[in-house]
């Protein structure tokens, strides 16, 4: 169906680049690191050195900015209202108004600085979503919060639990896809009718997805008891995350980045309101 | 009813670093009370190719006709031409939903706005005519055999009457006996009752026996289009795309290379095979005679 084609959000999409081979840990930490240097820069020269740096990300993992800007068609109703509400319920000096309605200057701001925020965002993880496959994923998040065990977390069955939980998005949306057109074969509509018309009609396609989700569950539960599946003690890997020489450039890369950022970024004369949100500003 | 496809093409997922061609200049027919089998190793297009004949997919370009109106129109009710055009998906038994065998076979009736009387009417028709019997209409789907589900499913299709009915791999994954009494279900409502249909497959027994005409299908394209002896003949080219053609006529295209002739190589059922060969045995020239005269 046309409309679950369009959720390449957090997918993944297959090429040969830079970015692809990179090791999983160094894009995760390179994203966290790009997200948190988005919420520490408030200064228009610090945003241009977030887009540069947003840019090389992107171009060095050759993934079509077409196909990005396609996911990022889900998460628009979103940004519309974050814009909206931030234009118009933020105080300060009145920049235009309708009765009622205020635009602040502020407003103009904020609503523009989380516009960007939330784009600079998306596009920076959906980089390391379109690079990487849920495996290795998971298996870098395993590695990084390794450190957890010792606090008696249980770090590999959760990352256990990811894997298999992401793994089985992509079959269950095709199955969902093909339940659909079973059940549209049979006349079903699931397109019109008001919305607890709709929400009716889509027992044919829960009630029969579900079904299958517990008999795949069953079936893969077997399949890893029969194969000795017995949780992390003694587990060894078959590909084990060893860092590359791409890989301390990369991070060596991201070390520059954050250090220019709090330079340039940090409008240095206003620091203090982060800390005295009263004063300032 | 008829169904005619124009230069069909099937483009999956254009943006996507590989696109893949589902479809590739596909023209053909299907219908008026023929039995055409479908056959292509898994991943050739049949399903693609079935989807848009009832309007489940649609063409990246090309158009598909029903009784030569174009089905993609503005206004033209692909939900009536899904009733015309019944299709069972493969594995259908997953699709099962309701509380009671009835209820679930009364599911497309009722969506095409028939009163509950008509709706379970024709589900009734429908059970009886897979062979379901009436005690098994109160009972849940989900507690039925295998071979009994499958058919429940059919008859969730059939009760739609459908002027053409497809099946994609009907007999996938049932046992030989199972297997047997869906073939020959779908024979029966072929002879019974009219209805065209398409059956999808890879297994050539399946299809030899019962298709009047046998689509080939291989990497998006329709290979052949022709009765099932001229497409058996060609069992070299089937072998090169991963098909292997009955044993039956692989048998006589051996038997004839190796200097036994006077006899037609493109028998297809078991029967005939043997037939052919004892004729061919004792008298060549009579059975040489007689294809001349079938022909």
């Amino acid at each position: 169906m046309a409309m679950l084609k369009d959720i390449t959000l957090g997918q993944y999409y297959p090429a040969d680049s830079v970015i692809h081979r990179l090791d999983p840990r160094v894009k995760v930490v390179v994203t966290l690191g790009f997200i948190v240097s988005l919420f520490v820069i408030s200064t228009i020269p610090g945003y241009l050195l977030a887009a540069l740096f947003l840019w090389l990300w992107i171009r060095l993992s050759r993934v079509p900015l077409r196909f990005m800007l396609r996911g990022m068609k889900s998460v628009f109703f979103l940004l519309f209202m974050t814009v909206v509400f931030n234009l118009f319920l933020t105080p300060g000096e009145t920049l235009i108004s309708w009765g009622k309605l205020v635009i602040t200057k502020e407003g103009v701001r904020i609503a523009s600085l989380m516009a960007i925020r939330l784009v600079f965002l998306i596009l920076g993880s959906s980089v390391m979503t379109f690079t990487t496959t849920p495996t290795r994923l998971t298996d870098a998040l395993e590695s990084l919060m390794r450190p957890l065990t010792r606090l008696h977390v249980p770090v590999h069955e959760i990352a256990m639990m990811m894997s298999i939980a992401l793994r089985f998005i992509p079959i269950l949306m095709e199955e969902t896809d093909k339940i659909m057109k079973a059940q549209m074969a049979r006349g079903a509509d699931f397109e019109s009718g008001n919305i607890i018309k709709r929400a009716k009609n889509l027992i044919p396609l829960l009630v029969p997805l579900f079904i299958s989700a517990f008999r795949r569950a069953n079936d893969l539960a077997m399949a890893m008891e029969a194969r000795c599946y017995h949780g992390s003690e003694g587990r060894t890997r078959m590909k084990p995350l060893v860092y590359a020489r791409r890989d301390r450039a990369a991070y060596l890369l991201l070390l520059l980045y954050l250090v220019l950022s709090v330079v340039i970024g940090r409008d240095l004369l206003h620091l203090s309101s982060l800390f005295f949100p009263g004063g300032g500003v | 009813m008829l169904l005619r496809f124009d230069h069909v093409n099937c483009i999956y997922d254009p943006d996507a670093s590989e696109p893949v061609h589902a479809l590739t200049d596909v023209s053909l027919s299907v219908g008026g009370g023929e039995f055409v089998g479908l056959i292509g190793h898994t991943g050739s297009g049949k399903s693609t190719l079935v989807q848009h004949m009832n309007g489940l997919l649609r063409p990246t370009s090309g158009t598909v006709f029903a009784d030569d109106t174009d089905i993609w129109s503005d206004r033209y009710d692909r939900k009536a031409l899904r009733a015309r055009v019944g299709l069972v998906f493969q594995y259908p038994e997953h699709q099962l939903f309701e509380t009671d065998v009835l209820a679930d076979v009364c599911f497309g009736p009722r969506n095409l706005g028939r009163s509950r009387e008509d709706a379970e009417r024709d589900a009734k028709e429908a059970l009886s005519m897979v062979g379901i019997e009436e005690a098994l209409f109160s009972q849940s789907p989900f507690d039925l055999s295998g071979g009994q589900k499958r058919r429940v499913a059919i008859a969730g299709v059939l009760a739609m009457h459908p002027e053409i009915l497809i099946l994609d791999e009907p007999t996938a994954g049932l046992d030989p006996r199972r297997r047997e009494e869906i073939l020959s279900l779908i024979s029966e409502l072929h002879e019974t009752q009219h209805i065209s249909i398409v059956l999808v497959s890879h297994s050539m027994e399946d299809v030899a026996r019962y298709a009047d005409r046998i689509l080939v299908m291989d990497n998006g394209k329709v290979l052949y289009d022709d009765p099932p002896a001229a497409v058996f003949a060609r069992h070299r080219e089937l072998a090169a795309i991963g098909l292997r053609a009955p044993e039956a006529a692989l048998l006589l295209s051996e038997l004839s290379e190796a200097g036994l002739s006077g006899f037609d190589t493109y028998a297809v059922s078991a029967e005939d095979t043997a037939k052919e060969i004892l004729q061919a045995m004792h008298s060549p020239q009579g059975v040489a005679a007689d294809r001349e005269g079938a022909v």
